[in-house]
């Protein structure tokens, strides 16, 4: 039988797995991050030169407050860029100085792990030598010695000396082994060390930035975070709201009737407010005050990311039957096609709202809502879903081409008179069912809705186009919505009803300007709306003035000459083009009401009488 | 009128400079510096949030060169209209 008397120790053993490896990680791929940061610095370099000499030469070219403004913005950019070509030279230097000491580590770990495998495989090697040699057994061999209590000629004496040669190299390699193992821990150490301080220099002062060295108290309120912002560049800002997703949640605190500090910030952080909308697209999207270009940024983030899991969850199975997920995926793939080319369409389309908690509420804009100067919504009535945001678009679309005409009528350049148009085409509550019409709860909650909306764009309006104007239309149950809503002052200049399902009695919407009602002879609906729902016409409210929805004519200015609308027809038909409906609301929200048709028939052609042969 | 001290090519030139510009500031491709193969965990998340910061920094420099380039743009449309406008009153077209 053969024995051992050096039995392996687990923890000696098991060494190499129980040490992590301190020269892991691929030092080649640190070094090309490091000369990417490296070249990025000369890049800076370059656009800071490049800054540098606009600046230089632009007053000598240009004069003026167009001017003035281009020349302080340029210079503006040579702060963050210098701040940005600080962070990736601290960048570059953190990640060399880190290689280099991760790659001797590696080295060394190699060569120590190198000593501690060929010791280990010495030790075990002598470990089968020595237990192989047969009549020492368990005695202790000590050299030139009789081993202690052995009996006489029970071993060999060649065996013996081989035996205390083998234990020798045992305890020698197993001192080896420990060295070994003792030197891969200071080098694990070295590497923890290392570690920390790469991570403390990528997060320090000089690469993060300023932003970087400004901590944010968790019981921090809304108003306090609103000044601790305007104490940082709008670069600064950004960065400190991308990295404190708390301070982002912070702003819904309150929201809409925070919409105006909202908009300040929005306005000072600039190009920054973008960055914001696309690393918090859930919040930014429905923030009320946030700039229309940049919710719908984030809105149309949010809506690629509901599409995929839609898709996912109807091809893989969730929590809800596979109905759900197809008319959930049919809801939200119709917005995708109504937005069309988004930014690139004609006017711009922008998804405004998006609400995906429960049954899915949207908004798009067609135009530019913050600038433009005759802004409005379109507020649909019954059974008017998000499944409908497609045809509900194209209607305001037609809304804003007929604006955009009637601007060119009035005399504006035609570029201009496209710039200066925006509609919303909003969906933004759940809107009632032949069921549910005659109540008045949904417009209650779709008014709340409503007013906060328009909460938003007014503040944005207010900062860049204070003077523009701001009209609302309204369609059936819309209209009862929209008239809740605008009893709160939110300084809308015009409201126009068409179709109404009738006022809530209590309603009294502010208008700053005055407050329209049409309805077509031939809509049962609108009035099936106010009986069912004992609603008076809006016609019967003294404070509503009647507008036109008979065929009739108008005085074009721009071509001198008299031009036609038609009769609408039913329900639905207030807003198909060259009607007298669509006319007339379109002339009514750009403040020409001049250009409102008057009910007279076209002048009948008369047929020549033939001529009688001769 | 004291913008008309230009003429439509310098602003077209100076649209030009800041669309460079904001093509030299634009972000790089976040994943081609990816942290997560240097071998610790805390420099890779540190290293890849740096990269995000970075990112999102020469993204607002972008944009505001791209704005500025806008600004231009938008004052040499005007300063040619008003420069037709000045002709044809002149009776040049």
């Amino acid at each position: 039988m053969s024995w051992d008397p050096f039995p392996p120790s687990t923890s000696s053993w098991s060494l190499v797995f129980e040490v992590p490896d301190p020269g892991a990680g691929d030092v080649d791929n640190l070094r090309a991050i490091a000369a990417s940061r490296t070249a990025l610095v000369k890049s800076i370099d370059t656009a800071i030169a490049s800054v540098r000499s606009i600046s230089s030469d632009l007053s000598a070219h240009w004069t003026g407050l167009a001017a003035d403004t281009n020349l302080n913005a340029t210079l503006a950019l040579v702060p963050d860029l210098t701040t940005l070509r600080a962070s990736y030279e601290a960048h570059a230097s953190a990640l060399t100085t880190y290689a280099a000491e991760v790659d001797r580590i590696k080295i060394e770990a190699e060569a120590q792990a190198a000593v501690y495998n060929q010791a280990t495989s010495d030790v075990a090697d002598s470990r089968a030598q020595r237990a192989a040699i047969d009549g020492i057994g368990q005695y202790t061999p000590r050299e030139y010695e009789a081993p202690v209590g052995a009996p006489a000629g029970t071993y060999d004496e060649d065996d013996w000396r081989r035996a205390v040669l083998l234990d020798g190299y045992v305890e020698e390699g197993r001192e080896t082994i420990a060295a070994a193992r003792a030197a891969l821990e200071a080098l694990v150490a070295d590497r923890a060390a290392a570690d920390q301080a790469c991570a403390d220099a990528l997060l320090g002062g000089s690469a993060t930035g300023p932003f970087g060295a400004i901590t944010m108290d968790s019981s921090i309120t809304q108003e306090e975070l609103f000044a601790l912002l305007a104490t940082m560049s709008p670069t600064e800002a950004a960065l400190f709201l991308n990295s404190h997703s708390s301070a982002v949640n912070l702003l819904e605190d309150g929201n809409p009737d925070n919409a105006a500090e909202v908009a300040a910030l929005w306005l000072a952080l600039g190009a920054g407010g973008t960055e914001v909308a696309r690393e918090n697209p859930r919040v930014v999207g429905n923030l009320e005050g946030a700039s229309s270009w940049d919710r719908g940024i984030a809105n149309q983030l949010v809506l690629t990311a509901e599409i995929e899991e839609a898709e996912r969850l109807f091809a893989n199975g969730g929590n809800r039957d596979s109905d759900y997920y197809e008319s959930r995926l049919v809801t939200l793939r119709g917005i995708q096609t109504a937005v069309g080319d988004g930014l690139g369409a004609k006017p711009p389309r922008t998804i405004h709202s998006l609400d995906t908690s429960d049954k899915i509420l949207g908004s798009i804009v067609l135009g530019d809502l913050d600038n433009a100067e005759y802004a409005s919504y379109n507020v649909p009535g019954m059974d008017t879903t998000a499944d409908n945001m497609s045809g509900w678009t194209d209607d305001s679309n037609t809304f804003y081409a007929k604006q955009v005409q009637l601007l060119i009528a009035g005399g504006m350049d035609k570029a201009d008179a496209k710039k200066e148009v925006a509609v919303v085409a909003w969906i933004g509550y759940d809107t009632p069912n032949p069921l549910t019409v005659s109540s008045e709860i949904e417009a209650y909650n779709g008014a709340a809705k409503l007013d906060a909306s328009i909460a938003g764009t007014q503040a944005q309006r207010d900062l860049h186009n204070p003077n523009g104007r701001l009209g609302v239309i309204a369609h059936s149950y819309g209209s009862t919505t929209a008239m809740l809503a605008l009893s709160r002052d939110r300084g809308v200049d015009t409201l126009v009803t068409y179709g109404s399902a009738g006022e809530v009695i209590g309603s009294n919407p502010v208008l700053t300007d005055g407050w329209y009602q049409t309805q077509i002879w031939d809509d049962p609906w609108a009035r099936v709306g106010q009986l069912l729902g004992g609603r008076p016409s809006p016609f019967l409210d003294p404070d509503s003035q009647p507008l036109d929805a008979e065929g009739g004519s108008w005085y074009n200015p721009r071509t001198k000459t008299r031009e036609y609308v038609i009769d609408a027809s039913g329900h639905s038909g207030y807003l198909v083009k060259d009607t007298a409906s669509l006319h007339n609301m379109a002339a009514i929200t750009i403040d020409r009401p001049d250009l409102v048709s008057v009910p007279e028939p076209p002048t009948p052609v008369r047929t020549p009488r033939p001529v009688p042969p001769n | 009128m004291a913008d008309l001290q230009i003429s439509g090519d310098y602003l077209d030139s100076l649209r030009a400079s800041f669309t460079t510009l904001a093509a030299l500031v634009s972000p790089e491709d976040g994943a081609a510096v990816d942290h997560s193969s240097c071998g610790s965990e805390i420099v890779a998340s540190a290293g890849n949030y740096l990269v995000s910061v970075q990112d999102s920094r020469a993204a607002i420099a972008a944009g505001n060169a791209t704005a500025l380039s806008v600004h231009a743009g938008t004052t040499s449309v005007e300063v040619e209209a008003l420069e037709a406008s000045l002709a044809r009153s002149a009776g040049d077209l």
